[in-house]
């Protein structure tokens, strides 16, 4: 007991922990050169060639790949499955993170794992799932063409298959948040006579609101950019079902290799735009949500 | 408001965490539940505040069964440990959340909400913080801020957990008080649960003592003290050392010395003589046990030393003025002024 009280003083929330310990300053230049040297390969270098060659025939050749019909079509079809990924992911997340954390009930671990799953499992075998359950002779295949419901070829399907490769990435980081915010606020608004509705409005919501935010815009880049899952549900037809990535890929195979460079270049500039989106959005959080008080 | 528990029993699969609890809690009265970890205090409170929904048993507000109210019905005001403030929100709308929650003809216009929610700022003593963050203030003003919104609702009862857990030694003092002294002006039904002992004896009239799910003793702070009920509230109020003892005759014999003032509720037999430090007093010449000091250190005014009982019977605590003359190795005797020997059923396997 008297542990306890010694223990409690220094475990409040509100007293910042020292940073990191005293190691030397060679070894803390050194991993920082590792670090730049590597992201300098893998990330830099690549993303500068990208730009370097779509501009290589000049401006001229940049702007006319962008502006030609199946460019602006693909550009158009990127952006829809976005729109209704995006929403649909922070829906079930926000559902997945609330279930997970807020109640016990048997099979938890087991759900907790599936919702992994998308990360361990190759996109392109998740398109062949959905081939084998959509296709004309899968399991709801036959059904829905009966109803007049093209999935497989078409937008819904690519939706489909954005939405099973991005799902963890807004239900993870809530399940993480939520886990460590435990349910006494909601409680408490209980208690003090508000609803369910207003509590998860008031109370839930607000107190989750970056890191949905946050998931939502590494989402978004993801729902950009899926290329393996949404190439097998797709049938690659050009003016259809070819999202940007999909478009770049038959540009380069067509040898326009300019063209090709210039819409990777938009899809490239795309996911940097949300990188930054989210850089300011961390930097600029409100007074009252800072450090510890933002994560617990 | 009055509280009834009728056999309340929670269990989580095989474990009985609640027990058979039985309590009437009338109108008014400041209880405090205290207990180790896992004696099942905070479970207790849970069940009473509607947080945990399965129990066996019944629990009556006011005589109506509760299980019929609905969290929101039930008029529960609640406190944690880690405050749960609203974070998003400054310390003015937290206060304000359940006036501004309630719907129909008892929602309050804005004035009436401002003027209620600044007189328990006035009562938690944090004018001048109404614009801050949770996160920019201390733990003590956060959990001033948690009790204001607590109250703000008028709640038929008020239920704290560990409600001073959190805060460090100086800061839950001052609390302790100040939680007493609005509870005088407030006349509010309360109930708060602690593993702290002087925490539970300082504040509450009340004092419920819990292991293992089960109530050790139920009564007010003189008595737990003065009169534990069993081996186990002996032992977890206060200072406590064992004796092994003989009974002969319902009286107690320490090796062939007669004991003639502890309590003994005991057959004949061996047992154990349960003491407190101030049960213990050092004689010149005749006394009950021989002692060699082997530790001491000082609590407050006076210095605890540690005695260990010559032949090799265990240890003895004792206290005696700072300014005494005694050192480590020091022998003398000691005279056994008080002390109790519980009968088996009264006895708890030691924490």
């Amino acid at each position: 007991m008297r542990d306890d009280l010694v223990l409690s003083a220094g475990d409040r929330p509100d007293v910042k922990q020292p940073a990191s310990g005293g190691d030397g300053p060679l070894l803390r230049f050194f991993l920082i050169l590792i670090t730049w040297f590597f992201l300098s390969i893998i990330v830099l270098l690549p993303l500068g060639v990208v730009f370097a060659e779509a501009f290589a025939r000049g401006s001229s050749v940049f702007l006319s790949s962008l502006v030609s019909r199946d460019t602006l079509y693909a550009l158009g079809l990127t952006l829809t499955v976005t729109a209704f990924v995006v929403p649909a992911n922070m829906i079930f997340g926000l559902s997945a993170a609330w279930a997970l954390t807020k109640f016990d009930f048997p099979g938890k671990p087991i759900l907790l794992t599936l919702i992994d799953l998308p990360f361990a499992v190759s996109p392109v075998v998740a398109g062949y799932v959905l081939v084998l359950v959509f296709g004309p002779s899968g399991w709801l295949g036959p059904v829905l063409s009966e109803l007049g419901v093209k999935v497989l070829f078409s937008t819904p399907g690519i939706v489909l298959a954005t939405i099973f490769v991005t799902f963890p990435m807004i239900a993870r980081p809530l399940i993480a948040l939520m886990e460590s915010q435990g349910c006494e606020d909601e409680e408490t608004a209980l208690s003090l006579g508000a609803g369910g509705l207003r509590t998860f409005l008031t109370v839930t919501l607000p107190n989750v609101r970056w890191a949905l935010l946050y998931g939502g815009l590494l989402c978004t880049a993801r729902s950009f950019g899926e290329f393996g899952a949404v190439s097998v549900v797709s049938g690659h037809i050009r003016g259809l079902t070819n999202t940007m990535p999909l478009h770049v890929e038959a540009l380069y195979n067509d040898n326009k290799v300019a063209a090709a460079f210039a819409v990777a270049s938009l899809l490239a500039s795309l996911a940097v735009i949300t990188l930054i989106f989210k850089f300011v959005l961390e930097r600029r959080l409100p007074d009252g949500v800072q450090g510890p008080e933002r994560l617990r | 408001m009055k509280l009834q528990l009728e056999s309340v029993t929670r269990r989580f699969g095989h474990r009985t965490v609640v027990d058979q609890v039985s309590l009437d809690i009338m109108s008014g009265q400041l209880v405090g539940v205290l207990g180790p970890s896992g004696s099942g205090k905070t479970t207790l409170l849970r069940l009473i505040a509607g947080l945990e929904t399965s129990y066996e048993g019944r629990i009556l507000f006011d005589g109506l069964d509760a299980s019929q109210l609905s969290l929101q019905a039930r008029g529960v005001g609640l406190v944690f440990q880690q405050y749960a403030l609203f974070r998003h929100m400054r310390v003015f709308e937290n206060v304000a959340f359940g006036l501004r929650a309630r719907s129909g003809k008892s929602r309050l216009s804005s004035v009436e909400i401002r003027r209620r929610v600044n007189e328990l700022i006035h009562l938690v003593q944090l004018e001048g913080f109404e614009d801050r963050f949770p996160g920019q203030l201390s733990g003590g003003q956060k959990q001033r801020v948690a009790l204001a919104r607590a109250l703000a609702v008028e709640p038929r009862l008020l239920l704290l957990d560990e409600p001073f857990g959190a805060l460090d030694a100086m800061v839950r003092r001052d609390l302790r008080r100040w939680l007493r002294s609005v509870h005088e002006r407030t006349g509010r039904t309360t109930i708060f649960v602690t593993h702290d002992q002087e925490e539970a004896l300082e504040l509450a009239d009340r004092v419920i003592v819990m292991n293992a799910g089960r109530v050790e003793q139920d009564a007010d702070p003189d008595r737990i003290y003065d009169d534990p009920a069993s081996s186990f509230v002996f032992e977890f109020i206060g200072e406590a050392s064992r004796v092994p003892v003989q009974i002969r005759d319902g009286l107690v014999w320490f090796r062939d010395r007669k004991l003639i003032s502890p309590r003994v509720e005991a057959p004949d037999g061996p047992a154990v003589l349960h003491l407190r430090p101030e049960h213990v007093r050092r004689v010149e010449g005749e006394g009950s046990i021989d002692v060699s000091v082997v530790a001491g250190r000082r609590i407050g005014p006076r210095r605890r030393l540690g005695l260990e009982i010559r032949g090799g019977f265990g240890r003895l605590e004792m206290d005696a003025d700072a300014a005494a003359p005694i050192r480590i190795g020091d022998q003398f005797r000691v005279e056994i002024t008080g002390g109790r020997v519980y009968a088996p059923s009264q006895l708890r396997p030691p924490q």
